[in-house]
């Protein structure tokens, strides 16, 4: 048993230090891109929307390094409060909700909202990568297998 | 599922208080309620071992079965 919270103690803390390092280097590289964007003087809209068009664009791996955020705190719940708990359960679903708005991000936000920042708007536009679909998909099951694991858990709690 | 919970009479009979039953067992005193009444899906081995021992008596004494044909039939999950 002690092993046992050791290990989880050890994988939380292990992902959280890895998101926390990661999130560092997403900050930074955003940063840094954002120095580098081709401002205009005096030209406060033309910026404002070079900035959110460059922030839209890279948003899908912030919800990607939510998700793992997610998953450092469940293992951290998992210790508190045991295997399978509610708060698990809604760390679970934090996840699979990240994986999907990035992968929503990904596909149709960025499409759609670059142009229309960039001063021209032609409706709503998607682009269809492989990874992030399979992404968004992964999120999408992770999320309704919890959902079976609620019921489950349910079912569960009606013995004594 | 005509099972029916006997665990009232038991306690009365041995003058326990189902607030210390549920602290001895381990289980919160909504549980013991709720298995009191009979609205739960099922009641753990561990746990009747724990409420027999205390209580010193025979599962017999806590629940007890009427006959239902139905059961054969009902596939309630």
């Amino acid at each position: 048993m002690t092993q046992k919270i050791l290990s989880l103690r050890l994988i939380g803390g292990a992902t959280r230090l890895t998101a926390g390092i990661l999130i560092l280097a997403y900050v930074a590289q955003l940063s840094v891109a954002l120095m580098q964007l081709p401002y205009e003087t005096d030209r406060l809209w033309h910026n404002a929307s070079l900035i959110s068009a460059h922030v839209v664009t890279v948003l899908p791996a912030g919800f990607y390094l939510m998700a793992l955020v997610s998953a450092g705190e469940i293992f951290t719940r998992m210790e508190k409060y045991g295997a399978f708990t509610a708060s698990i359960v809604k760390g679970l679903t934090g996840i699979g909700e990240n994986l999907m708005w990035g992968a929503v991000t990904a596909v149709v936000l960025a499409p759609t909202l670059v142009p229309v920042l960039e001063g021209r708007f032609r409706g709503i536009r998607w682009d269809i990568q492989i990874e992030s679909v399979t992404i968004g998909l992964i999120g999408l099951l992770l999320w309704l297998i919890t959902r079976q694991g609620q019921s489950l858990k349910t079912e569960v709690d009606g013995f004594v | 599922m005509p099972i029916n919970v006997t665990l009232d009479i038991a306690l009365a009979k041995r003058k326990v208080r189902a607030k210390d039953l549920a602290a001895q067992v381990g289980i919160s005193e909504t549980q013991m309620s709720l298995l009191r009444t009979g609205k739960v899906k099922g009641l753990r081995f561990d746990t009747l071992s724990k409420i027999c021992l205390i209580l010193d008596c025979q599962p017999v004494d806590i629940i007890e079965y009427l006959p239902d044909p139905a059961d054969l039939t009902c596939d309630e999950t």
